[in-house]
Protein backbone atom coordinates (compact mmCIF):
# COMPACT_ATOMS: atom_id res chain seq x y z
CA UNK A 1 0.00 0.00 0.00
CA UNK A 2 2.59 2.36 0.81
CA UNK A 3 4.54 2.15 -2.82
CA UNK A 4 0.98 3.13 -4.29
CA UNK A 5 0.19 6.07 -1.88
CA UNK A 6 1.98 8.57 -0.51
CA UNK A 7 3.34 8.03 2.74
CA UNK A 8 2.30 11.76 3.94
CA UNK A 9 -1.31 12.28 2.43
CA UNK A 10 -3.92 12.81 4.95
CA UNK A 11 -6.06 10.31 3.54
CA UNK A 12 -2.98 7.90 4.22
CA UNK A 13 -2.45 8.85 7.50
CA UNK A 14 -5.86 8.59 8.89
CA UNK A 15 -5.98 5.16 7.79
CA UNK A 16 -2.78 4.04 8.80
CA UNK A 17 -3.93 5.75 12.03
CA UNK A 18 -7.68 3.47 12.44
CA UNK A 19 -6.06 0.12 11.65
CA UNK A 20 -3.26 0.85 14.21
CA UNK A 21 -5.91 1.52 16.68
CA UNK A 22 -8.50 -1.70 15.92
CA UNK A 23 -5.33 -3.47 16.31
CA UNK A 24 -4.18 -2.50 19.11
CA UNK A 25 -7.49 -2.18 20.46
CA UNK A 26 -8.57 -5.76 19.40
CA UNK A 27 -5.24 -7.02 21.25
CA UNK A 28 -5.46 -5.49 24.64
CA UNK A 29 -9.37 -6.66 24.61
CA UNK A 30 -7.86 -10.11 24.75
CA UNK A 31 -5.29 -9.93 26.81
CA UNK A 32 -7.95 -8.36 29.25
CA UNK A 33 -10.18 -10.59 28.66
CA UNK A 34 -8.19 -13.27 29.03
CA UNK A 35 -6.21 -13.17 32.06
CA UNK A 36 -9.18 -11.65 33.55
CA UNK A 37 -10.23 -14.76 35.62
CA UNK A 38 -6.53 -15.31 36.92
CA UNK A 39 -6.14 -11.70 38.48
CA UNK A 40 -9.32 -11.85 40.03
CA UNK A 41 -8.27 -14.98 41.98
CA UNK A 42 -5.08 -12.52 42.83
CA UNK A 43 -6.86 -10.22 43.93
CA UNK A 44 -9.69 -12.09 46.25
CA UNK A 45 -6.84 -14.09 47.74
CA UNK A 46 -5.35 -10.79 48.95
CA UNK A 47 -8.34 -9.55 50.32
CA UNK A 48 -9.12 -12.76 52.34
CA UNK A 49 -5.46 -12.95 53.62
CA UNK A 50 -6.33 -9.16 54.61
CA UNK A 51 -9.39 -10.14 56.32
CA UNK A 52 -7.83 -12.94 57.99
CA UNK A 53 -4.76 -11.49 58.84
CA UNK A 54 -6.98 -9.72 61.51
CA UNK A 55 -7.62 -12.37 63.48
CA UNK A 56 -3.95 -14.26 62.77
CA UNK A 57 -3.15 -13.83 66.42
CA UNK A 58 -5.97 -16.22 67.32
CA UNK A 59 -5.46 -18.17 64.64
CA UNK A 60 -1.56 -18.82 66.22
CA UNK A 61 -0.16 -18.10 62.83
CA UNK A 62 0.76 -15.18 60.09
CA UNK A 63 -1.48 -15.19 57.32
CA UNK A 64 0.33 -14.89 53.57
CA UNK A 65 -0.79 -14.54 50.25
CA UNK A 66 0.03 -18.49 50.06
CA UNK A 67 -2.34 -20.01 52.90
CA UNK A 68 -4.79 -17.25 53.04
CA UNK A 69 -7.20 -19.35 50.58
CA UNK A 70 -6.74 -22.38 52.36
CA UNK A 71 -7.21 -20.88 55.95
CA UNK A 72 -9.90 -19.56 54.33
CA UNK A 73 -11.49 -22.81 53.30
CA UNK A 74 -10.80 -24.04 57.04
CA UNK A 75 -12.55 -21.85 59.21
CA UNK A 76 -15.60 -21.77 56.66
CA UNK A 77 -15.50 -17.84 56.33
CA UNK A 78 -17.71 -18.26 53.17
CA UNK A 79 -21.01 -20.00 54.53
CA UNK A 80 -20.55 -17.40 57.56
CA UNK A 81 -20.29 -13.89 56.05
CA UNK A 82 -23.46 -11.56 56.01
CA UNK A 83 -24.38 -7.76 54.92
CA UNK A 84 -25.91 -5.37 57.85
CA UNK A 85 -27.68 -2.17 57.80
CA UNK A 86 -26.17 0.85 59.81
CA UNK A 87 -29.22 0.08 62.23
CA UNK A 88 -27.54 -3.49 62.71
CA UNK A 89 -30.11 -5.91 60.88
CA UNK A 90 -28.95 -8.21 58.59
CA UNK A 91 -29.67 -7.69 54.73
CA UNK A 92 -28.98 -8.81 51.36
CA UNK A 93 -25.68 -8.69 49.38
CA UNK A 94 -22.73 -10.50 49.22
CA UNK A 95 -20.18 -9.51 52.04
CA UNK A 96 -17.42 -10.22 50.62
CA UNK A 97 -18.25 -8.80 46.64
CA UNK A 98 -18.65 -5.47 48.33
CA UNK A 99 -16.17 -2.41 47.92
CA UNK A 100 -15.53 -0.71 50.98
CA UNK A 101 -14.94 2.26 49.19
CA UNK A 102 -18.22 1.98 47.58
CA UNK A 103 -19.82 2.05 51.56
CA UNK A 104 -18.08 5.84 52.26
CA UNK A 105 -19.54 9.52 50.60
CA UNK A 106 -17.42 12.16 51.70
CA UNK A 107 -15.41 10.04 54.36
CA UNK A 108 -18.95 9.09 55.99
CA UNK A 109 -20.77 5.90 55.30
CA UNK A 110 -23.57 6.87 53.59
CA UNK A 111 -27.05 5.96 55.13
CA UNK A 112 -28.26 2.70 53.21
CA UNK A 113 -25.31 1.27 53.10
CA UNK A 114 -25.06 -3.08 53.33
CA UNK A 115 -22.03 -3.36 55.30
CA UNK A 116 -20.20 -6.60 55.01
CA UNK A 117 -19.24 -8.69 57.86
CA UNK A 118 -17.36 -11.64 58.16
CA UNK A 119 -17.23 -13.81 60.79
CA UNK A 120 -14.80 -16.53 61.92
CA UNK A 121 -15.01 -19.09 64.82
CA UNK A 122 -11.87 -19.75 66.15
CA UNK A 123 -11.35 -22.63 69.06
CA UNK A 124 -15.22 -22.23 69.96
CA UNK A 125 -14.92 -17.76 70.20
CA UNK A 126 -16.93 -15.65 67.60
CA UNK A 127 -14.88 -13.06 65.78
CA UNK A 128 -16.86 -10.20 64.31
CA UNK A 129 -14.16 -8.85 61.54
CA UNK A 130 -15.62 -5.58 60.09
CA UNK A 131 -14.27 -3.44 57.18
CA UNK A 132 -12.80 -0.51 57.30
CA UNK A 133 -12.34 2.44 54.85
CA UNK A 134 -10.69 5.86 54.49
CA UNK A 135 -8.37 8.66 53.48
CA UNK A 136 -4.80 8.46 54.21
CA UNK A 137 -2.30 10.98 53.83
CA UNK A 138 -1.55 10.35 49.79
CA UNK A 139 -4.36 8.31 48.97
CA UNK A 140 -6.86 5.30 50.24
CA UNK A 141 -6.25 3.70 53.46
CA UNK A 142 -8.29 0.52 54.16
CA UNK A 143 -8.02 -2.60 56.75
CA UNK A 144 -10.16 -5.15 58.91
CA UNK A 145 -10.59 -4.81 62.73
CA UNK A 146 -11.89 -8.17 64.34
CA UNK A 147 -14.15 -8.08 67.71
CA UNK A 148 -14.23 -10.53 70.15
CA UNK A 149 -17.33 -11.75 72.12
CA UNK A 150 -16.97 -9.00 74.70
CA UNK A 151 -16.87 -6.41 72.51
CA UNK A 152 -12.42 -5.43 71.95
CA UNK A 153 -10.46 -5.63 69.30
CA UNK A 154 -8.62 -9.45 68.55
CA UNK A 155 -6.83 -8.15 65.75
CA UNK A 156 -6.34 -5.51 62.95
CA UNK A 157 -4.73 -5.11 59.58
CA UNK A 158 -4.29 -2.19 57.90
CA UNK A 159 -3.30 -1.58 53.86
CA UNK A 160 -2.65 1.62 51.93
CA UNK A 161 -2.21 2.92 48.45
CA UNK A 162 0.20 5.08 48.71
CA UNK A 163 1.71 5.82 52.34
CA UNK A 164 5.25 6.97 52.69
CA UNK A 165 6.86 3.70 52.36
CA UNK A 166 9.51 3.36 55.92
CA UNK A 167 6.89 5.54 57.48
CA UNK A 168 3.17 6.05 57.01
CA UNK A 169 3.45 2.64 55.70
CA UNK A 170 4.20 0.98 58.91
CA UNK A 171 0.60 0.84 59.53
CA UNK A 172 0.64 -2.27 56.97
CA UNK A 173 4.36 -3.14 57.22
CA UNK A 174 5.15 -2.75 61.39
CA UNK A 175 3.42 -5.90 62.95
CA UNK A 176 3.75 -3.96 66.11
CA UNK A 177 1.62 -1.20 65.48
CA UNK A 178 -1.13 -3.59 64.32
CA UNK A 179 -0.46 -5.71 67.86
CA UNK A 180 -0.87 -2.63 70.15
CA UNK A 181 -4.74 -2.44 69.03
CA UNK A 182 -5.20 -6.16 70.20
CA UNK A 183 -7.56 -6.28 73.84
CA UNK A 184 -8.53 -2.35 73.21
CA UNK A 185 -11.93 -1.59 74.20
CA UNK A 186 -14.45 0.15 71.14
CA UNK A 187 -16.90 0.76 73.84
CA UNK A 188 -16.56 2.32 77.33
CA UNK A 189 -19.89 2.12 79.67
CA UNK A 190 -21.78 0.89 76.80
CA UNK A 191 -20.74 4.06 74.90
CA UNK A 192 -18.83 3.62 71.42
CA UNK A 193 -15.49 5.22 72.10
CA UNK A 194 -13.55 3.86 68.94
CA UNK A 195 -9.48 3.20 69.16
CA UNK A 196 -8.11 6.58 68.91
CA UNK A 197 -4.00 6.90 67.51
CA UNK A 198 -2.39 9.56 69.37
CA UNK A 199 1.20 10.62 69.61
CA UNK A 200 2.25 8.97 72.83
CA UNK A 201 0.92 10.42 76.35
CA UNK A 202 -1.94 12.40 74.43
CA UNK A 203 -5.75 11.54 75.14
CA UNK A 204 -7.56 9.42 73.00
CA UNK A 205 -10.07 12.04 71.17
CA UNK A 206 -12.92 9.89 71.93
CA UNK A 207 -12.61 9.26 75.26
CA UNK A 208 -11.95 5.11 75.78
CA UNK A 209 -8.78 3.19 74.42
CA UNK A 210 -5.85 4.52 72.03
CA UNK A 211 -2.72 3.28 70.65
CA UNK A 212 0.55 5.55 69.92
CA UNK A 213 0.84 7.22 66.55
CA UNK A 214 3.49 5.71 64.79
CA UNK A 215 7.13 8.08 64.84
CA UNK A 216 7.26 10.15 62.15
CA UNK A 217 3.77 8.77 60.33
CA UNK A 218 1.78 11.26 62.85
CA UNK A 219 -0.58 12.30 59.82
CA UNK A 220 -1.12 8.69 58.69
CA UNK A 221 -1.31 7.88 62.19
CA UNK A 222 -4.45 10.38 63.08
CA UNK A 223 -6.21 8.87 59.48
CA UNK A 224 -6.09 5.48 61.00
CA UNK A 225 -7.95 6.59 64.09
CA UNK A 226 -10.27 8.86 61.66
CA UNK A 227 -10.91 6.32 59.77
CA UNK A 228 -11.33 3.44 62.44
CA UNK A 229 -13.86 5.93 64.00
CA UNK A 230 -15.97 6.70 61.20
CA UNK A 231 -15.72 3.07 59.55
CA UNK A 232 -16.94 1.73 63.21
CA UNK A 233 -19.53 4.20 63.77
CA UNK A 234 -21.96 2.09 61.00
CA UNK A 235 -21.31 -1.07 62.64
CA UNK A 236 -22.23 0.22 66.44
CA UNK A 237 -25.55 -0.80 66.44
CA UNK A 238 -24.76 -4.29 64.69
CA UNK A 239 -21.35 -4.92 67.01
CA UNK A 240 -23.82 -3.75 70.44
CA UNK A 241 -26.46 -6.13 69.85
CA UNK A 242 -24.02 -9.15 69.29
CA UNK A 243 -21.94 -7.76 72.42
CA UNK A 244 -25.34 -8.54 74.34
CA UNK A 245 -26.18 -11.62 72.72
CA UNK A 246 -23.27 -13.21 73.71
CA UNK A 247 -21.91 -11.80 76.37
CA UNK A 248 -24.23 -10.19 78.53
CA UNK A 249 -26.84 -13.06 78.61
CA UNK A 250 -24.32 -15.36 80.01
CA UNK A 251 -23.71 -13.09 82.99
CA UNK A 252 -27.08 -12.91 83.58
CA UNK A 253 -28.25 -16.60 83.44
CA UNK A 254 -25.06 -15.93 86.04
CA UNK A 255 -27.13 -14.68 88.77
CA UNK A 256 -26.06 -10.65 88.44
CA UNK A 257 -28.91 -9.87 86.20
CA UNK A 258 -31.30 -11.99 88.46
CA UNK A 259 -32.08 -8.79 90.41
CA UNK A 260 -32.26 -6.20 87.81
CA UNK A 261 -34.69 -4.06 87.29
CA UNK A 262 -36.44 -3.47 84.03
CA UNK A 263 -34.51 -0.52 83.22
CA UNK A 264 -31.31 -2.41 83.26
CA UNK A 265 -32.50 -5.29 81.11
CA UNK A 266 -33.64 -2.97 78.65
CA UNK A 267 -30.10 -1.19 78.80
CA UNK A 268 -28.90 -4.70 78.40
CA UNK A 269 -31.03 -5.24 75.57
CA UNK A 270 -29.86 -2.11 73.88
CA UNK A 271 -26.07 -3.48 73.82
CA UNK A 272 -24.96 -1.05 77.09
CA UNK A 273 -23.17 -4.19 78.89
CA UNK A 274 -20.62 -2.04 80.54
CA UNK A 275 -23.38 0.47 81.45
CA UNK A 276 -25.81 -1.99 82.46
CA UNK A 277 -22.71 -3.40 84.87
CA UNK A 278 -22.34 0.01 86.54
CA UNK A 279 -26.02 0.18 87.08
CA UNK A 280 -26.20 -2.82 88.76
CA UNK A 281 -23.27 -1.92 91.23
CA UNK A 282 -25.03 1.65 92.20
CA UNK A 283 -27.78 -1.09 93.35
CA UNK A 284 -25.31 -2.69 95.31
CA UNK A 285 -26.12 -6.41 93.84
CA UNK A 286 -23.85 -8.73 95.47
CA UNK A 287 -23.51 -10.54 92.53
CA UNK A 288 -22.14 -7.33 90.56
CA UNK A 289 -19.56 -6.74 92.84
CA UNK A 290 -17.26 -9.22 92.09
CA UNK A 291 -17.24 -7.83 88.54
CA UNK A 292 -14.15 -6.18 87.41
CA UNK A 293 -15.73 -3.14 85.52
CA UNK A 294 -18.37 -1.94 87.87
CA UNK A 295 -17.66 1.56 88.58
CA UNK A 296 -19.66 2.92 91.63
CA UNK A 297 -20.25 6.74 90.93
CA UNK A 298 -17.50 8.88 92.87
CA UNK A 299 -15.86 5.31 93.50
CA UNK A 300 -12.95 4.04 90.84
CA UNK A 301 -13.58 0.31 91.90
CA UNK A 302 -15.94 -1.81 92.94
CA UNK A 303 -17.75 -1.37 95.59
CA UNK A 304 -16.81 -3.34 98.73
CA UNK A 305 -18.19 -6.81 99.42
CA UNK A 306 -19.23 -5.37 103.03
CA UNK A 307 -21.06 -2.52 102.20
CA UNK A 308 -23.01 -4.79 98.84
CA UNK A 309 -24.31 -6.87 102.18
CA UNK A 310 -25.15 -4.23 103.78
CA UNK A 311 -26.83 -3.02 100.64
CA UNK A 312 -28.49 -6.25 100.22
CA UNK A 313 -29.70 -6.17 104.01
CA UNK A 314 -31.00 -2.65 103.26
CA UNK A 315 -33.17 -4.25 100.20
CA UNK B 1 24.06 3.93 10.61
CA UNK B 2 25.25 0.95 13.17
CA UNK B 3 24.31 -1.74 10.19
CA UNK B 4 27.87 -3.03 9.91
CA UNK B 5 28.74 -3.65 13.78
CA UNK B 6 26.31 -5.70 15.08
CA UNK B 7 28.15 -6.58 17.92
CA UNK B 8 28.80 -2.91 19.24
CA UNK B 9 24.99 -2.89 18.51
CA UNK B 10 24.37 -5.44 21.39
CA UNK B 11 27.49 -4.87 23.72
CA UNK B 12 27.89 -1.24 23.83
CA UNK B 13 24.46 -0.42 25.75
CA UNK B 14 25.36 -3.37 28.25
CA UNK B 15 28.40 -0.98 29.81
CA UNK B 16 29.86 1.73 27.37
CA UNK B 17 27.16 3.25 26.09
CA UNK B 18 25.10 2.07 28.94
CA UNK B 19 21.61 3.88 28.71
CA UNK B 20 21.44 4.83 32.21
CA UNK B 21 25.01 5.46 33.44
CA UNK B 22 26.09 6.91 30.22
CA UNK B 23 23.36 8.35 28.61
CA UNK B 24 21.57 8.99 32.20
CA UNK B 25 17.95 7.94 30.72
CA UNK B 26 15.46 6.19 32.85
CA UNK B 27 16.68 7.46 36.30
CA UNK B 28 13.31 8.02 37.81
CA UNK B 29 12.24 4.33 37.92
CA UNK B 30 15.95 3.08 38.64
CA UNK B 31 15.47 4.72 41.87
CA UNK B 32 11.55 3.88 42.46
CA UNK B 33 12.05 -0.17 42.27
CA UNK B 34 15.34 -0.63 43.37
CA UNK B 35 14.92 -0.96 47.37
CA UNK B 36 14.00 -4.89 47.17
CA UNK B 37 15.76 -7.11 44.48
CA UNK B 38 12.57 -9.17 42.91
CA UNK B 39 10.99 -5.77 41.52
CA UNK B 40 14.34 -5.05 39.98
CA UNK B 41 14.65 -7.94 38.30
CA UNK B 42 11.21 -7.70 37.63
CA UNK B 43 11.62 -4.27 36.25
CA UNK B 44 14.45 -4.92 34.35
CA UNK B 45 13.14 -7.91 32.20
CA UNK B 46 9.98 -6.43 31.61
CA UNK B 47 11.63 -3.30 30.10
CA UNK B 48 14.02 -5.67 28.56
CA UNK B 49 10.83 -7.28 26.70
CA UNK B 50 8.86 -4.27 25.77
CA UNK B 51 11.93 -2.37 24.50
CA UNK B 52 12.86 -5.36 21.87
CA UNK B 53 9.19 -5.93 21.16
CA UNK B 54 8.74 -2.83 20.56
CA UNK B 55 11.86 -2.24 18.49
CA UNK B 56 11.03 -4.62 16.35
CA UNK B 57 7.45 -3.83 15.56
CA UNK B 58 8.79 -0.22 14.94
CA UNK B 59 11.82 -1.79 12.26
CA UNK B 60 9.40 -3.71 10.58
CA UNK B 61 6.75 -0.75 10.03
CA UNK B 62 9.43 1.79 9.46
CA UNK B 63 8.88 1.73 5.71
CA UNK B 64 5.18 2.38 6.30
CA UNK B 65 4.53 4.58 9.47
CA UNK B 66 3.21 8.30 8.15
CA UNK B 67 5.88 10.95 8.93
CA UNK B 68 3.53 12.91 10.47
CA UNK B 69 1.77 10.24 13.32
CA UNK B 70 4.98 8.36 13.55
CA UNK B 71 5.74 9.48 17.49
CA UNK B 72 1.93 9.04 18.14
CA UNK B 73 2.52 5.19 16.53
CA UNK B 74 4.90 4.70 18.18
CA UNK B 75 3.71 5.26 21.74
CA UNK B 76 0.70 3.30 20.76
CA UNK B 77 2.52 0.46 19.99
CA UNK B 78 4.55 0.51 23.42
CA UNK B 79 1.59 1.38 25.36
CA UNK B 80 0.01 -1.31 23.87
CA UNK B 81 3.20 -3.92 25.06
CA UNK B 82 3.18 -2.07 28.28
CA UNK B 83 -0.41 -2.80 29.13
CA UNK B 84 -0.48 -6.59 28.65
CA UNK B 85 2.71 -6.81 30.23
CA UNK B 86 1.19 -4.86 33.21
CA UNK B 87 -1.69 -7.68 32.79
CA UNK B 88 -0.05 -10.81 33.00
CA UNK B 89 2.49 -9.45 35.76
CA UNK B 90 -1.11 -8.55 37.61
CA UNK B 91 -2.13 -12.74 36.60
CA UNK B 92 1.01 -14.23 37.37
CA UNK B 93 3.28 -12.46 39.85
CA UNK B 94 0.72 -10.67 41.66
CA UNK B 95 3.44 -9.52 44.44
CA UNK B 96 5.55 -7.83 42.35
CA UNK B 97 3.02 -6.16 40.37
CA UNK B 98 1.96 -4.53 43.52
CA UNK B 99 5.57 -3.51 44.69
CA UNK B 100 6.23 -1.94 41.28
CA UNK B 101 2.77 -0.34 41.10
CA UNK B 102 2.73 2.45 38.81
CA UNK B 103 6.27 1.59 37.43
CA UNK B 104 5.00 -0.73 34.92
CA UNK B 105 2.82 2.08 33.82
CA UNK B 106 5.74 4.56 33.07
CA UNK B 107 7.59 1.99 31.11
CA UNK B 108 5.52 3.71 28.57
CA UNK B 109 7.19 7.30 29.68
CA UNK B 110 10.47 5.72 30.15
CA UNK B 111 13.43 8.07 27.92
CA UNK B 112 15.20 4.66 27.23
CA UNK B 113 12.32 3.33 25.05
CA UNK B 114 11.30 6.54 23.39
CA UNK B 115 14.99 7.10 22.95
CA UNK B 116 15.79 4.19 21.43
CA UNK B 117 12.86 3.97 18.60
CA UNK B 118 13.62 7.34 17.59
CA UNK B 119 17.19 6.81 17.18
CA UNK B 120 17.33 3.52 16.05
CA UNK B 121 14.67 1.02 15.12
CA UNK B 122 12.99 4.15 12.59
CA UNK B 123 16.05 3.46 10.74
CA UNK B 124 17.29 -0.32 11.01
CA UNK B 125 16.29 -3.62 10.10
CA UNK B 126 14.56 -5.44 12.67
CA UNK B 127 17.30 -7.97 13.59
CA UNK B 128 19.70 -5.44 14.74
CA UNK B 129 16.75 -3.40 16.52
CA UNK B 130 16.28 -6.28 18.17
CA UNK B 131 19.65 -6.66 19.21
CA UNK B 132 19.66 -2.93 20.10
CA UNK B 133 16.56 -3.19 22.44
CA UNK B 134 17.84 -6.54 24.07
CA UNK B 135 21.49 -4.62 24.80
CA UNK B 136 19.49 -1.43 26.03
CA UNK B 137 17.26 -3.32 28.16
CA UNK B 138 19.75 -5.57 29.61
CA UNK B 139 21.99 -2.56 30.45
CA UNK B 140 19.25 -0.78 32.11
CA UNK B 141 18.36 -4.43 33.81
CA UNK B 142 22.14 -4.86 35.26
CA UNK B 143 22.34 -0.97 36.33
CA UNK B 144 18.66 -1.89 38.21
CA UNK B 145 19.88 -5.31 40.04
CA UNK B 146 23.40 -4.28 40.78
CA UNK B 147 21.79 -0.98 42.73
CA UNK B 148 18.64 -3.29 44.19
CA UNK B 149 21.40 -5.87 45.44
CA UNK B 150 23.56 -2.90 47.81
CA UNK B 151 20.03 -1.63 48.70
CA UNK B 152 18.47 -4.83 50.30
CA UNK B 153 21.32 -6.11 51.36
CA UNK B 154 22.29 -3.22 52.98
CA UNK B 155 19.12 -1.42 53.77
CA UNK B 156 16.76 -4.89 54.53
CA UNK B 157 20.15 -7.11 55.40
CA UNK B 158 18.12 -9.98 52.76
CA UNK B 159 18.77 -10.98 49.48
CA UNK B 160 15.81 -11.73 47.27
CA UNK B 161 14.24 -11.83 50.55
CA UNK B 162 16.66 -14.05 52.19
CA UNK B 163 18.26 -12.98 55.49
CA UNK B 164 21.52 -12.82 54.97
CA UNK B 165 22.64 -10.59 57.57
CA UNK B 166 21.01 -12.22 60.35
CA UNK B 167 21.85 -15.03 59.58
CA UNK B 168 25.93 -15.01 58.46
CA UNK B 169 27.00 -11.93 60.26
CA UNK B 170 24.89 -11.80 63.10
CA UNK B 171 24.89 -15.56 63.91
CA UNK B 172 28.60 -16.06 63.80
CA UNK B 173 28.85 -13.96 66.54
CA UNK B 174 29.37 -10.60 65.17
CA UNK B 175 26.02 -9.13 66.70
CA UNK B 176 23.79 -6.47 66.73
CA UNK B 177 24.07 -5.22 62.87
CA UNK B 178 21.39 -3.18 62.44
CA UNK B 179 19.70 -2.57 59.10
CA UNK B 180 20.73 0.78 57.69
CA UNK B 181 16.87 2.42 56.48
CA UNK B 182 18.72 5.11 54.64
CA UNK B 183 19.54 2.42 52.31
CA UNK B 184 15.57 1.81 51.34
CA UNK B 185 15.27 5.84 50.26
CA UNK B 186 15.55 7.30 47.01
CA UNK B 187 18.47 9.38 48.01
CA UNK B 188 20.71 6.31 48.85
CA UNK B 189 19.60 4.55 45.14
CA UNK B 190 21.16 7.73 43.52
CA UNK B 191 24.22 7.75 45.36
CA UNK B 192 25.05 4.41 44.72
CA UNK B 193 24.07 5.24 40.85
CA UNK B 194 26.42 8.37 41.17
CA UNK B 195 29.27 5.72 42.63
CA UNK B 196 28.58 3.18 39.56
CA UNK B 197 29.29 6.49 37.30
CA UNK B 198 32.15 7.14 39.20
CA UNK B 199 33.57 3.95 38.89
CA UNK B 200 32.48 3.75 35.07
CA UNK B 201 34.00 7.12 34.09
CA UNK B 202 37.28 6.32 35.75
CA UNK B 203 37.97 2.99 33.95
CA UNK B 204 36.80 4.68 30.39
CA UNK B 205 38.82 7.54 30.10
CA UNK B 206 36.60 8.32 26.76
CA UNK B 207 33.53 8.59 28.78
CA UNK B 208 35.08 11.72 30.72
CA UNK B 209 34.11 15.00 29.71
CA UNK B 210 37.10 16.70 27.82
Amino acid sequence: MHKTMNRNSNVYTVIYATVLTVLVAILLSAAALGLKDKQKANTDNEKKQQILQSVATKIGKDVTFENAAELWQELKMDEAMFCVNTNGEKVDGKAFDIASKTLFSGGKIIKDASLPVYVANIDGVTYRIVSMYGAGLWGPIWGYLSVDPEGKVAGVSFDHESETAGLGAKIKDDPNFAKAFIGKSIFTDGKFTSVSVTKAGKPANHGGDKVDAITGATKTSDFVGDMIYESLLGYVPFLQSGTVNSDCCKKQEGGCCEKQDAGCCEKQEAGCCEKQESDCCKKQDAGCCEKKGCKEEGKSECAEKAECDACKKAE
Amino acid sequence: MANEKKPGVFTGPLWTNNPVVVQVLGICSALAVTTQMKPALVMGISLTCVLAFANVIISVLRNTIPNRIRIIVQLVVVAALVIIVNQILKAYVYDVSKALSVYVGLIITNCILMGRLEAFALGNKPFPALLDGLGNGLGYAMILFITATIRELFGSGTLFGYDVIARFVNEAGYDGYQNCGFFTMPAAALIILGCIIWYQRAKNPDLQDK
